[in-house]
């Protein structure tokens, strides 16, 4: 097993490929009392589309890959969310557009809950009668996110600029495209997807990495997997045919307009952890730009543009970046205009920014060193192969060497003249 | 360790190597009064974005940005019949950062400042951030009703809580911000200030008497505060409330309202936590199973249990043409739990649960910190070992006769319009 060791941290990381290809990594937390443990498969709403034995690319109804999330802790003769209750444990699922993570946070019964989790992930079990049943559950999850205007806001926004796009669907997909799907799509994105070489395990928490990397192996070793055939991932997620959207807006039922600009990065992101440094600087970039302290941010909180609620958020993924800006507001149009203006002038104005960005790498390593406090601050830092395996210790490194010209070139390869759109989400007009 | 540094403040120490940070919270405590609500609330929020030396937000968080990005809020809380304003201050131990500076020390002077320098212009606090306070606080107050679990949750305990201070939502209302002018509100704080209850709590890797010299260097006057029966008691009630509101929704919301007197630490309160999360407290619930999985019906359903207030709530997330089913699944799985249709299973798995989430809320230093607070506020504190016992004993019959005290006092029914009818 690797050790990677941080002794300005006190803290350790084990890490080690199995044989059968699963990236088992493992963080132990002194004088903590959880364990919690993330396995990923590096599959999500994006990846539609399974290549066939004859080598055809089968595109799949929108929604298998969070159907299968709901439908693989249901087995023959147990339900896995059950069996972790029994055990005193909490469990969960989520999927986004290029993963689906599967996790368990436990005091006791480390070993069991572990051995829950791989073997309900690894042993598919589906019936068309459950599948069924699931629709009706999946439909009411699509319709609570309907009435939720920051769900709108920003699927309006994603879909603005990835149109057409798979990133541009709905992560579960419609109340209309889920009842298009069988227990053989489920089976067949399964088989395409889930496989070891494909997925990672982090455990993280009150651990002894020996003994654990032991309870995996031998589980490991009770199970076969077919040869890993080739996946159809989406490679870039940014359709050329069509032109990004520049504007649309949705009237609803609110007293409060919502605002989101959002830039689509149309450059490769880099690999591995020049993808992580580009990620930091991207922030760091956007936060001199228009974060707390920024004399943007301050002059439209004083004079009544934007209130807390003003945010930015990064977002990076296999195939696809992009940042998403928005915040509520009371003047839908200026807010709109100032964002833009802003990161029109972006190069220029932290070309002059050298004595804030100091400050703000000083805050940005404190709030890391913060993060190490929660398990789920370190497992949510992590990000697999995308970043080819950094933790969030590493970030720290990255911050101290960063200079203000990584930031201006990382910002310069993001910004370009036409990459951004707008979406607003609006009170309706009185009749 | 737990001290009286002078009557009316207290302080509390948890010392701690699990976590990288020093965590410190200085409390102002009163009685919890429906007009104080809203003033509290701007309040935290005048203070927390400005003071004398940091004058505007700016400079305060670069203040901040300074000591390492150390955190820094001013939040409200309401538990039962007192209200809680609450300076927190989060900043990075030294050893882990390989600097001579003392963070610590800075955060302390940062949160005098802050608590006893606010940025006033006489006898009033600065007009422009008062004004601009309020504004915001306002558009907050009216982008609720966006959020319809919120919505609905405030609307339920309207209908539930005859006392004022107990059924408005935690933020107020618009009528008592609009009638808050800057002089009221400045000399409700020097009145706070000289008069509310004082709570220190500091958890981290720290000496008893570093955190006794922070403490004391805060410089809090004695006081003598008025006794706060922490627990709100209300007489139950045989009518059912009933409300309903339509809104442009597609999910509707139904949430039901019951009183449970069982209070904190209570010789039930122990069965009243197995009953709620056999009820509705967690996913493999009564309530999850029967409406969300076998029949279907929602997206969620679930009870929460307020053991300072004795009320219990349901909340669901259905198809308006449903609500009859709904209700009659939910009624049935209560009417279960009082004919002791309980498993030995039951029992244990949600010991299991409720054990599990006890001692994993102890990996997060801001729960670390409220326990340290509440066990200072109830003059008594719960060891590890014995909370555990406690939960131990509780049978089955105990369970059920929490159940059988569980009573229907409120509904509320947020209902989708027309455009759901052929749903």
């Amino acid at each position: 097993m690797k050790i990677i060791d941080y002794p300005q941290f006190e803290e350790k990381v084990f890490q080690k490929v199995l044989s059968n290809g699963l990236t088992v990594t493992l963080v132990p937390k002194n004088g903590f009392h959880k364990t919690y443990a993330n396995f990923t498969v590096n599959y999500g709403s994006v990846d539609s589309s399974v290549i066939s034995a004859d080598n055809k690319i089968i595109h799949k109804p929108d929604g298998v890959a969070h159907f299968l999330e709901h439908k693989l802790f249901e087995k023959e003769n147990y339900d896995a969310f059950e069996l972790f209750g029994k055990l005193g444990a909490d469990s969960n699922a989520y999927t986004s557009y290029t993963k689906t993570s599967y996790l368990f946070s436990t005091v006791g019964n480390v070993r069991e809950c572990l051995e829950t989790l791989l073997d309900f992930v690894q042993l598919p079990y589906f019936t068309d009668e459950s599948v069924e049943k699931e629709k009706g559950i999946i439909a009411q999850e699509i319709m609570m996110y309907n009435d939720d205007y920051n769900w709108r806001l920003y699927n309006g926004i994603i879909e603005n600029l990835y149109p057409n796009s798979p990133l541009s669907k709905d992560i579960a997909g419609t109340v209309e495209s889920i009842q298009k799907i069988s227990i053989h799509d489920l089976y067949a994105c399964y088989e395409t997807f889930y496989h070891p070489k494909n997925m990672n395990l982090l455990v993280v928490g009150a651990i002894n990495p020996d003994e654990i990397i032991e309870w995996i192996e031998k589980n490991q070793q009770n199970k076969n997997f077919s040869l890993f055939q080739k996946i159809a991932h989406e490679k870039s997620l940014i359709n050329e045919e069509y032109e990004i959207i520049p504007y649309r807006m949705l009237e609803v039922d609110t007293k409060r307009p919502k605002v989101a600009v959002g830039i689509r990065g149309n450059g490769n992101l880099p690999a591995g952890r020049m993808g992580l440094i580009y990620k930091v600087a991207l922030n760091l970039g956007f936060y001199l730009l228009m974060g707390e302290s920024s004399e943007a941010f301050n002059d439209l909180y004083d004079t009544g543009v934007i209130d807390d609620s003003f945010d930015y958020d990064i977002s990076m993924g296999r195939g696809y970046h992009f940042c998403i800006i928005s915040g509520e507001t009371n003047n839908a149009e200026k807010l709109t205009s100032e964002i833009i203006k802003l990161i029109k002038v972006a190069p220029e104005k932290l070309s002059k920014s050298e004595k804030e960005f100091q400050l703000t790498k000083k805050e940005f390593i404190g709030r890391q060193i913060q993060s190490m406090n929660s398990l789920e601050g370190i497992a949510n830092r992590y990000e697999g192969s995308l970043f080819d395996n950094a933790m969030s210790f590493d970030t720290v490194e990255i911050l101290k060497k960063l200079t203000l010209i990584d930031i201006l070139k990382a910002m310069e390869y993001f910004i370009e003249e036409n990459n951004m759109s707008v979406y607003q989400v609006l009170p309706k007009e009185e009749i | 360790m737990h001290i009286s540094l002078k009557p009316g403040v207290n302080l509390s120490v948890v010392k701690t190597k699990q976590f990288k940070t020093t965590r410190i919270a200085v409390d102002f405590v009163a009685p919890l009064k429906s007009e104080a609500l809203t003033k509290r609330l701007l309040l935290a929020s005048i203070l927390e974005n400005s003071s004398q030396k940091y004058s505007s937000q700016k400079i305060l968080t670069e203040k901040l940005a300074q000591m390492y990005g150390a955190g820094f809020g001013v939040s409200t809380e309401r538990k039962g019949n007192l209200h809680a304003l609450s300076f927190n201050l989060e900043c990075v131990n030294e050893n882990f950062l390989g600097t001579t500076e003392n963070l610590l020390d800075q955060g302390v002077n940062f949160l005098r400042e802050i608590i006893f320098k606010p940025l006033i212009d006489k006898n009033k606090f600065d007009t422009q951030v008062f004004e601009r306070q309020k504004e915001i606080l306002a558009d907050y107050i009216d982008s609720v009703r966006d959020d319809r679990q919120l919505f609905a949750s405030i609307e339920l305990n309207k209908l539930f809580f005859e006392d004022k201070a107990q059924s408005m939502p935690s933020f107020g209302s618009i009528d008592e911000l609009e009638k808050i002018t800057n002089e009221d509100l400045y000399s409700y704080y020097l009145d706070s200030i000289k008069n509310d209850q004082i709570e220190i709590i500091v958890v981290g890797d720290i000496t008893d008497d570093q955190a006794k010299k922070i403490a004391f260097d805060f410089e809090f006057a004695k006081r003598v505060p008025p006794k706060i029966e922490l627990f709100y008691i209300q007489k139950g009630t045989d009518r059912e409330k009933k409300g309903i509101d339509y809104l442009d929704v597609s999910q509707a919301k139904l949430n039901l309202g019951y009183s449970l007197p069982v209070f904190f630490q209570d010789n039930e309160y122990y069965a009243a936590l197995i009953f709620n999360d056999i009820f509705g407290g967690q996913p493999l619930s009564k309530l999850f199973i029967n409406v969300r999985e076998k029949a279907s019906l929602a997206y969620y359903a679930s009870s929460s249990y307020d053991s300072f207030r004795g009320f219990l709530t349901v909340k669901t997330g259905i198809k308006a043409k449903n609500k009859e089913k709904v209700l009659g699944i939910i009624d049935a799985q209560l009417g279960e739990l009082k004919k002791g249709m309980i498993t030995e299973l039951e029992i244990e798995t949600a010991k299991k649960g409720l054990k599990n989430s006890y001692l994993s809320q102890l990996d997060h230093q801001s729960v670390v910190l409220n326990r340290a607070l509440f066990n200072s506020l109830l003059g008594k504190s719960f060891s590890e070992q014995e909370w555990m016992e406690k939960l131990n004993e509780v049978t089955i019959y105990d369970v059920t006769q929490i159940a059988r005290k569980v009573h229907l006092e409120a509904s509320y029914f947020l209902d989708g319009e027309l455009k759901n009818e052929n749903n």
